[in-house]
């Protein structure tokens, strides 16, 4: 069978690394298996210490998973927000220079609508940085989307194993979280979340 | 008093070169060292203590075809010389455990440390009480083996495909050639295009291995479950590589291969034991790199761990070691040995090279640092040219001494 869990474990590891030690507890014939610093060279025929990697997975993941997308939240929010306040800056000066060339308007009137249309740019500017994402020339608006997947694939997945008793379809349920894991960790790694950074409980 | 003669042949464990040494205790000066340009600076240390010894041993420690003959060839605890009252009972346990061993293949999982110094350097065995004696038997001879000589220049490193993925293959090998260094790496030779179809026959494969005689090579690969074996990437995709096949001409080839990966001691008379972990191999690797182990039972000890055991069959698996074994030439009893410390090998004009010359261990050795794989291929054909050059000269000068 095709059972690679090294990305579970490199996941494990970096974002919920209790969930990891206590693995390791509970199969500590299958270290090989939990052990980020390298890979594992094969693979037993004991198939439940995998399955329960790729159980701890899709229990982890959503946490994992819903912090960061909470957290991309509140940019986005925040960015909206701007984007609002920036566009009624920009209208206000736009209008104002409309105004300036019918009226004789005083030169504070002037002088305050082109900061007013200097400021507008500037936010425009923020809010397109707080839009784009640290790692990569993809958007966080894309990467957000990535993670609504993913909570949901985790979902499946966590429905598939518990409609698989019998552990049947473990290999294949297997090589879906893994590949699932490593989806996960390069989107929460382009969202330049710190290697420390816990899922809310 | 008329000398008695003696000859020495080699110990099978770890060794740098083949070796078959005739000396005459108390005999003529050493002519044979002379003659065939042998060694530059030989330390040897005498177990049991030889006086002066005749060698007939041509620099790259080969005797001639006549003397192989006779020296029996080196050999490991699968066919530890039938000399001497211990090599008869190891012979004697080897067989009997052959006859249990090669009995129902269940019967074999069971494994046990080789001893309390080795908790992690296992033996095969099986379950009954009459085997486990004849092992102890065995295994005073291996203990014995395990405290030969050992030089960290003799081991090289090889890894192969790490994963399914071949990106994350690469950057696990790419750790590995961060961790261990140029010279303890074959990044050029034979065992490092495993893949190549140059090597589809036992005769190429033992061919392929003569640059890595003697030394300790340390395969460590992925193991897929459905493939049953190491595996390589090459550019037409992945190609399998029969573990087993290399292992038997390795052990023609006097070459001590090591393979690591998942369940590799199911594949191989000698390999790890369950599932293991490459980030650990690199470790343990990296220990003995910087212990510098100086007996092959250090080098075991510091290899293995509670995560990294490896499983030696007593029976198919051979060891082999740069010791030589002195045994009376009548009897056939083992009297001592001769290890070599600090061979300096002669050059390519057959004159010893003088302490401050860069020498390597032989003239292979060199090739290894080769910048790629032709270099490497045309370096070792010319130190192979020097072999047999010397080979045939040490050949006549036997003749000629014999006269």
């Amino acid at each position: 069978m095709q059972a690679d869990v090294a990305e579970i474990t490199r996941f494990l590891d970096r974002f919920a690394p209790a969930a990891l030690h206590d693995l390791r507890q509970r199969y500590p014939d299958a270290a090989a298996y939990f052990d980020p610093s390298g890979l594992p060279l094969g693979a037993d025929a004991n198939v439940a210490p995998l399955v329960a990697s790729a159980r701890t997975l899709v229990d982890n993941i959503d946490g994992v998973t819903s912090t960061a997308m909470s957290e991309t939240m509140k940019k986005l929010k925040s960015a909206r927000k701007l984007e609002l306040a920036a566009s009624f800056l920009s209208l206000l000066a736009s209008s104002g220079v409309v105004g300036a060339l019918g009226l004789r308007a005083n030169f504070f009137v002037t002088a305050g609508l082109a900061v007013a249309g200097f400021v507008a740019s500037a936010v425009q500017l923020y809010t397109a940085w707080l839009r784009h994402a640290p790692v990569g020339e993809g958007s966080i608006d894309q990467l957000f989307m990535k993670l609504r997947e993913q909570v949901w694939d985790a979902a499946s997945l966590r429905a598939e194993f518990s409609r698989d008793p019998d552990e049947s379809n473990a290999p294949g349920l297997i090589k879906r979280a893994n590949d699932l894991a490593k989806a996960s960790r390069i989107v929460l790694s382009d969202l330049g979340y710190d290697p420390k950074f816990r899922p809310v409980r | 008093m008329k000398p008695a003669r003696l000859f020495v042949c080699m110990i099978p464990l770890l060794c740098t070169f083949a070796t078959a040494v005739e000396v005459e205790a108390g005999g003529p000066p050493l002519k044979g060292l002379q003659n065939a340009n042998s060694f530059g600076t030989m330390g040897t240390r005498l177990g049991d203590g030889v006086l002066g010894m005749r060698s007939t041993v041509n620099r790259w420690g080969l005797v001639g075809p006549e003397n192989q003959e006779r020296a029996a060839a080196p050999s490991g605890i699968g066919t530890f010389p039938a000399t001497g009252r211990l090599s008869e009972q190891a012979e004697k346990a080897k067989a009997a455990l052959a006859d249990a061993i090669r009995k129902p293949p269940q019967e074999l999982a069971r494994t046990v440390p080789l001893s309390d110094k080795y908790p992690f350097f296992l033996i095969r065995v099986r379950t009954s009480a009459k085997s486990d004696s004849t092992l102890h038997n065995l295994t005073r001879s291996l203990d014995e083996q395990l405290a030969q000589r050992f030089d960290v220049r003799d081991l090289k490193v090889v890894p192969l495909g790490m994963a399914d993925d071949a990106q994350l293959s690469a950057a696990e090998v790419g750790r590995f050639k961060r961790d261990i260094v140029r010279d303890y790496r074959d990044d050029v030779g034979p065992l490092a295009r495993l893949g190549s179809a140059d090597y589809a026959t036992e005769g190429e494969k033992v061919a392929a291995l003569a640059p890595y005689r003697g030394k300790t090579v340390v395969l460590v690969g992925h193991v897929p479950q459905e493939l049953g074996d190491f595996f390589v990437f090459t550019a037409a995709g992945t190609r399998k590589v029969s573990i087993s096949d290399w292992m038997k001409a390795a052990q023609q080839a006097e070459v001590n291969l090591i393979a690591i990966g998942c369940n590799t001691d199911r594949l191989a008379p000698f390999g790890a034991k369950g599932v293991i972990n490459s980030g650990r191999v690199r470790e343990q690797l990296q220990a003995v790199l910087k212990d510098q182990p100086a007996t092959i039972g250090d080098f075991f000890a510091t290899l293995t761990s509670k995560d990294l055991m490896l499983v030696l069959d007593p029976v198919d698996a051979k060891l082999f070691s740069n010791s030589a074994q002195i045994v009376e030439r009548e009897t056939k009893d083992r009297i001592g040995f001769v290890i070599f410390q600090s061979i300096r090998w002669a050059n390519n004009t057959g004159r010893p090279q003088s302490r401050s010359d860069p020498v390597s261990v032989n003239p292979y050795e060199s090739c290894f640092q080769s910048a790629d794989e032709s270099s490497f291929d045309r370096c070792s054909r010319e130190a192979k040219d020097a072999i047999d050059r010397d080979t045939a000269r040490a050949a006549a000068a036997e003749g000629a001494h014999d006269r």
